[in-house]
């Protein structure tokens, strides 16, 4: 990891450090996920408050309680034989383990639960599925000579590494409670790989760097910043909070290499891809409503949407095509709140 | 929801596949280098990351003028904002009519073009930055009669050539005596070179107003020498007595290289002036596979500080290096060169291609194994033969 964010992390570590009848390995592994969950949530609780105390250090508490709780209830079943009692040990063990790991991922999600209280996606019970193909269409007056990296089958094509994404102005929470999960972008062959990366606000990407040079991975975005150098098989795990949505990716660079960037956008819904070497995207229980469909390409800088009206149990079919005429000049076009644009004048280093 | 996590190297096990695809999907290709046929298809360099905006797209090589987009900058001090319109250029120091320019003055002077191949001193250094290159046209007044009109006096050493950008710098970082200072960046010569190098103080490129990420509204231009001696946004010329050792001639673009001296490597520091001798493969083609074998051709770009390239030799795996054509126009002293060879069929599968320039001077341009290179430690005057790697499919 690159640096220290977590001030309050060695709180929680040493209430969780007293844990009867678990294997150490366990423990251990308790340790990592604990460590995790307070990261992340310190993270988010220190971008909103500046402070680094745990935000939900009653959760560590009621997780050490309830754990001792299970083994003490464990204890109380009657006093075996010699055979028994080994019998007993692996019992009470796999039942303490068993309730620790269902309350530390209770905790996990109960952590992920928003405090926003603004309107969450419509009902799902009443919906509807969008699916399309991106297309490229070019055009020889306007050649764009990067097209080769994205578009595979010429006679088609079908545009890679577009996102696509709908867009409704009351989507500001991460919706129900769910699993955070971990993207990678690895550093190799002084590229970011993948370019283009989409997830939930709240959840992680690891960056890896697979070169034998020192990387760093760096983004100047209010709200996702962070700056880490990468030495060669180095990791970094960030946590992306703010949802910036299509219209604000957080960029990503290498300051030692300017020419290496990436693009994290980062959603408050569920209703977003990137596209693969055969354009398609799918988007299923879509909630019927008033919604804009937009697809960026960061690299080539192009950009679409289309307003829909989508009724309970529709199948919607778009092509996307997409030409020289979708050009825009700058892929960050619409900004959230709070997030201003970067006035960091990254350092180079030849010339 | 949908997450894509590619990795390179997975794309490239499925190579085959992929490559026969876009052959067979590419009708006409987008970009011709000058003289390949219709029929020739790229064939990707593996393991190279993908060309950013501002860079040359070697695989695209298209034109001998580099297009705008695909133009690099660099600034060590930021790009400053100032006014542009009323700016003028200072001649000081030892002269006997110190003067300004103002750029009306300097439109009046007599006019004259400058073709120029500029590249970055650390262009080839790796792999993440191969592209700090491109070639155009220069428009400006050449600076020398206006040094000469200026009278230099007796005494006067050394031209130093300060821009308008600043910056705070740190001496003698993490002691006692450190000191903070701001300075304007800055870059010399010795008088002598000031008046015999075809210097100019420019003001247009390729017919356009300089844009300002590249110096506007004036820039020196030093034909032949790396990019770091073109001072961009240049403010003042003053002419001393002495050296100047400011940060990008003294600590800074200092080139440390080990040479020999019997047994013994001394290491030499010397400041990044000239460009060395260097050629590159830009982009490899093929047509469809005859009798199991693929016929491909390597084109690519050779230049140097002016001195004139003999000639191009091209080498595929451990073969014998095999001469290469240059392209007779579009041609000039200080611009690159074009050059392209038929490598023959080649068998299907990974090959490496590379090419090495010689000059009149019979200077080699070095592999990575030549001690110019190996005792090279710094990256700067990176000239190195770069290799290339390509897979053909039948």
């Amino acid at each position: 990891m690159g640096k220290n964010r977590c001030a309050g992390v060695p709180k929680a570590i040493f209430l969780f450090a007293d844990p009867p009848g678990l294997p150490r390995t366990h423990v251990f592994q308790g340790y990592v996920r604990l460590q995790n969950f307070f990261r992340h949530d310190l993270n988010a609780h220190k971008r909103r408050t500046g402070r680094s105390e745990p935000r939900c250090f009653s959760d560590v508490v009621i997780v050490v309680i309830a754990r001792r709780l299970a083994v003490k209830l464990t204890c109380v079943l009657p006093v075996p034989d010699q055979s028994g009692q080994v019998m007993r040990r692996i019992f009470q063990r796999r039942v303490a383990l068993f309730v620790a790991v269902a309350l530390v991922t209770a905790g996990i999600n109960a952590g992920q639960q928003p405090p926003s209280k603004s309107k969450r996606p419509p009902d799902v019970q009443n919906t509807a599925t969008i699916e399309g193909v991106v297309i490229y269409k070019p055009d020889s007056e306007r050649p764009w000579r990067y097209a080769r990296h994205y578009v595979q089958d010429r006679n088609r094509g079908h545009l890679a590494e577009t996102v696509v994404a709908l867009v409704a102005p009351d989507w500001q929470e991460p919706g129900p409670p769910r699993r955070q999960t971990t993207s990678v972008i690895d550093q190799e062959n002084f590229a970011f790989i993948p370019e283009t990366t989409a997830i939930r606000a709240g959840d992680r990407v690891k960056f890896k760097n697979s070169d034998q040079a020192v990387h760093n991975v760096n983004s100047f975005a209010a709200g996702n910043e962070f700056n880490v150098n990468m030495p060669a098989g180095g990791e970094h795990v960030e946590t992306f909070s703010g949802a910036g949505g299509i219209g604000d990716p957080v960029i990503i660079g290498c300051i030692y290499h300017s020419a290496m960037r990436a693009w994290v956008y980062v959603f408050a819904h569920p209703y977003y891809q990137v596209t693969k070497s055969d354009g398609r995207f799918r988007f299923k229980d879509v909630p019927s409503g008033k919604y804009m469909l937009e697809m960026i390409h960061p690299a080539g800088k192009l950009h679409w949407k289309k307003s829909l009206q989508i009724k309970a149990g529709e199948q919607l079919t778009f092509d996307v095509t997409v030409s020289p005429d979708n050009k825009v000049k700058s892929i960050r076009f619409r900004r959230s709140k709070g997030r201003k644009k970067p006035q960091h004048d990254r350092e180079k280093t030849h010339d | 929801m949908t997450k894509q996590v590619t990795s390179r190297r997975g794309a490239l096990k499925t190579g085959s596949a992929v490559a026969t695809a876009v052959l067979a999907g590419m009708s006409m290709p987008d970009f011709v280098f000058p003289g390949q046929q219709p029929a020739e298809e790229l064939v990707p360099f593996l393991n190279m990351p993908r060309t950013g905006p501002n860079r040359l797209d070697w695989e695209t090589l298209d034109s001998w003028f580099t297009p705008q987009d695909q133009v690099f900058s660099v600034q060590h001090y930021g790009i400053p904002e100032f006014d542009t319109e009323n700016h003028q250029v200072e001649v000081t120091g030892l002269v006997d009519r110190p003067g300004t320019l103002t750029l009306d003055q300097l439109r009046d002077l007599p006019k004259k073009d400058q073709l120029m191949t500029l590249e970055c001193s650390g262009n080839g250094a790796s792999k993440g930055f191969m592209n700090a290159i491109y070639n155009s046209r220069w428009t400006g007044t050449p600076l020398a009669p206006i040094l000469r009109s200026c009278g230099i006096k007796p005494e006067a050493k050394e031209v130093v050539f300060f821009g308008v950008d600043r910056k705070e710098e740190t001496l003698r970082e993490g002691t006692n005596s450190e000191l903070k200072i701001e300075v304007p960046f800055g870059r010399s010569m010795s008088v002598q070179d000031a008046l015999n190098l075809d210097l100019l103080l420019s003001y247009e490129r390729n017919g356009e107003p300089i844009e300002s990420r590249n110096g506007a509204p004036v820039r020196l231009i030093v034909p032949g020498w790396y990019g770091i001696a073109n001072v961009k946004w240049l403010r003042r010329i003053e002419l001393r007595d002495g050296r100047y050792m400011g940060r990008y001639m003294g600590r800074d673009y200092v080139t440390v290289r080990g040479e020999r001296h019997g047994n013994e490597v001394v290491f030499v520091e010397s400041s990044v002036t000239k460009m060395r001798l260097k050629s590159m493969v830009a982009r490899v083609t093929r047509q469809a596979a005859r009798d199991g074998n693929v016929p491909t051709k390597a084109y690519g770009a050779v230049w140097s500080d002016g001195t004139e390239v003999k000639r191009v030799e091209v080498k595929v795996d451990d073969g014998s290096w095999r001469e290469a054509a240059l392209d007779k126009e579009p041609r000039s002293k200080y611009c690159w060169t074009f050059f392209s060879i038929d490598l023959g069929a080649l068998q299907p599968g990974k090959h490496t291609v590379v090419s090495r320039a010689i000059d009149v001077k019979d200077r080699i341009q070095p592999s990575t194994e030549d001690e110019e290179i190996a005792l090279k430690k710094t990256y700067w005057e990176a000239n190195q033969q770069w290799v290339r790697e390509i897979e053909l499919e039948v």
